[in-house]
């Protein structure tokens, strides 16, 4: 068993490739074996880096069967970041310090991997080099690396991951066995919550149903103290919304619009998504498949006071409005238009 | 872990051991320094992954333990301390190195001993309870110390230094049944250097072993090596399956102060195809110029003072000489800025005169490593690659060779 909560289909795949210990024909990338490159394709906090560090050490474990095993000298090196055949990569800021939300990938790293790469593996058999976050690579670093991973040396598997795959170049795609990370299901998600992350049972339902298959996501929001209060907020401020008028909407938009946090404006825009599905979700005699399972009075409520088709559509000019947003529209005239159709309920 | 040294021999251990400390890794343990007490020896251990360095000191050992401390902190509080006897002791609940000379006294925070990666070792003296698999396996040779720093001398500083060849990085190392070769190139020139192996009792390697080693392995080894004991030879085990190449030097014996009673120096190999050099070794001459090595290093550095601020360029004139006068080489260097330099020495001539010109750092470079009082130049076109080679040892023994440049203009 791999300590991985969900991702069975990406598990199979990639325990299959695990060479078997007994044949020694060490290194060889035989029929079967594990390939030069994967890259691991999914939403953040899906689990990809953790995936593919078990698959690392899976590789690099040194007991004869059942790997990983986790107590090996070689799955302790990994678990403690000092195993000298396992690279992590991950986007830097200017000073060369990991960032992963506003760092890139630079050239230099690639020179780096390049030379490491070259030099066999000093305990396991395989040197394993894990990437992250490659849709922030820049183009040089991406450009450097393509030879690289088009023929590495035999003792180099390269483990990428990416959020998703249009956002790479076709040429790194192209020279890697993609696999895509399916959302983990929710009850996977509460029960992961409830044993490894000692979760009060209430606190894990509601943080598995919100997380729409991001374990990571959850488990960041389980340890965020103010994770509540800032839901709380921002619902009732889109309850007060739905009730207000126009001036105070176009307000609104303009406060928001004026503090310019993109992520902040990311976060509220998933909360009401999910929220105006919930809604959605009970108008269609589903309510118990909602979200925001606490809030189901509220839920019901407002799905009462609306008709379906002003719901979904209001969910479309969502998803139009958030699509808009990533690129370089005027914010402000993006979100007054969000909120001018926001469904009235009085 | 309870043991005691002196602290002249300690600097020098980290001194060794320190070269392989990386400086900018991504694993926290690689910028510690493995202490290790066994044996009545403390072991000092580095490793970069690409070399991994043991040094041996000799120490009084009360209880045996290993830790791993920051490299640089405990360098320079080494390093800052009298010359005096240095007393250490752990403190394993919390991996705290305890470390007092004299009247200073210093606790440093490590890191356990066992996440420290495996350096393979020769074996010398491996004991039962060892494993077995951290004692590096193959080809095992002896060569003299002395002999192997001059040879490596001759060839590393050819090798080229621009990370994107990393297969010229290294230098090419061939063992022969009874002579070992070495060549290291950068594209524009190529330094070979190969001796005689006259030993009793030489391991039989049966099909000549080619490897490349990292040119700045063998510069670290020579480096080490100067501190050696020259009487005793260098042990070297090459295994090609781990792609791993060790050197064993001992201390010099006789002192007892700022000495080491062993090091083993351990290198990656690079797994790639060495580019096949002997395609470019000219088969024969047109020109064949005989120079004293001292009086034609000392018109070339001249000459590159001009030949700074142009693409370090020196010409080379080579005037055949007739009868009553021996020939003649002319140096030129223009700076269309700062003026030009014309050096002349005597030269035995032999063949066609021709003009050709070499990058003066090249020469510079070539001449300074040269041992012998004369040198020889053959050329055959201004076009063609020169080769040099110091006049009085075997003909194959030594050869550089320098491709030319264009001249300006």
């Amino acid at each position: 068993m791999w300590p991985v909560y969900g991702h069975n289909t990406a598990v199979h795949l990639l325990q299959r490739t695990l060479p078997s210990p007994l044949a020694d024909n060490s290194s060889q990338r035989g029929f079967g074996g594990p390939r030069h490159a994967y890259l691991l394709v999914g939403a953040q906090g899906i689990g990809k880096s953790t995936l593919a560090q078990v698959y690392a050490q899976a590789l690099l474990c040194t007991e004869p069967s059942d790997r990983p095993c986790g107590v090996c000298r070689s799955c302790r090196l990994i678990r403690s970041g000092n195993h000298p055949d396992f690279r992590l990569v991950a986007p830097v800021d200017r000073e060369g310090a990991v960032d992963r939300s506003a760092g890139l990938l630079r050239v230099e790293q690639a020179a780096t991997i390049i030379r490491d790469s070259i030099l066999s593996p000093l305990e396991g058999r395989y040197k394993i080099f894990l990437l992250q976050d490659m849709q922030q690579a820049n183009e040089s670093f991406a450009n450097k690396l393509l030879k690289t991973l088009e023929e590495p040396p035999a003792h180099v598997i390269l483990l990428l991951t990416a959020t998703e795959r249009t956002q790479l170049l076709p040429t790194i795609v192209s020279r890697c066995q993609v696999i895509e990370m399916q959302p983990i299901a929710p009850t996977v998600i509460e029960q992961a919550l409830g044993q490894h992350w000692q979760a009060e049972p209430k606190q894990a339902q509601l943080l598995a149903r919100l997380a729409g298959g991001r374990l990571g996501w959850a488990v960041t929001q389980l340890h965020n103290a103010k994770f509540d209060a800032e839901r709380q907020e921002q619902l009732e401020a889109l309850w007060r919304l739905a009730a207000a008028n126009r001036i105070q909407r176009l307000a609104f938009s303009e406060q928001t619009a004026a503090k310019g946090s993109q992520p902040q404006l990311f976060n509220m825009l998933e909360l009401w998504t999910t929220w105006w599905r919930d809604v959605l979700l009970a108008q269609a005699n589903c309510i118990d498949a909602c979200s925001n399972i606490d809030l189901r009075e509220e839920i019901a409520r407002q799905a009462a006071h609306l008709s379906q088709e002003t719901v979904q559509k209001y969910i479309q000019t969502l998803k139009r409005i958030e699509g808009y947003l990533h690129h370089t529209t005027n914010t402000r005239m993006a979100l007054d238009v969000l909120l001018l159709q926001l469904p009235r309920i009085v | 872990m309870r043991v005691s040294c002196l602290q002249e021999n300690l600097a020098k251990g980290l001194s060794i051991v320190g070269r392989a400390v990386s400086s900018r890794s991504t694993l926290p343990i690689l910028g510690n320094i493995l202490l290790e007490a066994k044996n009545n020896q403390l072991r000092l251990a580095a490793t970069n992954l690409e070399v991994g360095i043991n040094c041996w000191i000799g120490a009084k050992v009360e209880d045996e333990g290993a830790i791993t401390v920051p490299a640089r902190l405990l360098t320079e509080f080494v390093n800052s301390l009298p010359a005096d006897r240095i007393d250490m002791e752990l403190a394993v609940r919390t991996q705290t190195l305890h470390l007092r000379c004299a009247r200073y006294d210093a606790n440093i925070k490590g890191i356990e001993a066992i996440d420290f990666p495996i350096i393979v070792t020769s074996g010398v003296d491996v004991g039962e309870d060892d494993e077995q698999s951290h004692v590096l396996d193959g080809v095992n040779l002896e060569l003299e110390t002395d002999g192997l720093r001059k040879m490596v001398d001759q060839v590393v500083f050819a090798a080229s230094t621009n990370e994107s060849q990393p297969t010229l990085n290294g230098v090419e190392v061939t063992f022969n049944q009874n002579a070992l070769k070495m060549a290291a190139t950068d594209g524009v020139r190529l330094s070979v250097r190969s001796v005689n192996l006259i030993q009793d009792g030489m391991q039989d390697i049966g099909e000549p072993l080619k490897v490349i080693v990292p040119a700045k392995s063998l510069g670290e080894m020579a480096r080490i090596s100067a501190d050696a004991d020259d009487e005793k030879p260098v042990q070297v085990i090459i295994s090609e399956p781990r792609n791993q190449i060790l050197f064993q030097v001992w201390g010099k014996s006789g002192e007892s102060r700022g000495v080491f009673d062993r090091v083993e120096m351990v290198s990656q190999l690079i797994s790639a195809r060495f580019p096949d050099y002997n395609m470019i070794i000219p088969k024969g001459f047109e020109t064949r110029t005989v120079m004293d090595t001292a009086t034609f290093l000392k018109a070339v550095r001249v000459a590159s003072l001009f030949a700074r601020d142009s693409s370090n360029v020196v010409r080379m004139a080579i005037a055949p000489g007739n009868g009553a006068q021996g020939g003649q080489v002319r140096l030129t260097a223009t700076s269309a800025e700062m003026g030009d330099n014309v050096n002349e020495l005597d030269a035995m001539v032999e063949g066609d005169g021709l003009e050709i010109c070499f990058g003066a750092h090249l020469l510079s470079d070539a001449l300074s490593h040269m041992d012998q009082p004369q040198v020889v130049l053959e050329t055959t076109q201004p076009t063609r690659p020169g080769l040099f080679r110091p006049v009085g040892i075997g003909e194959e023994e030594y050869i550089h060779i320098v491709m030319p440049m264009n001249p300006p203009g």
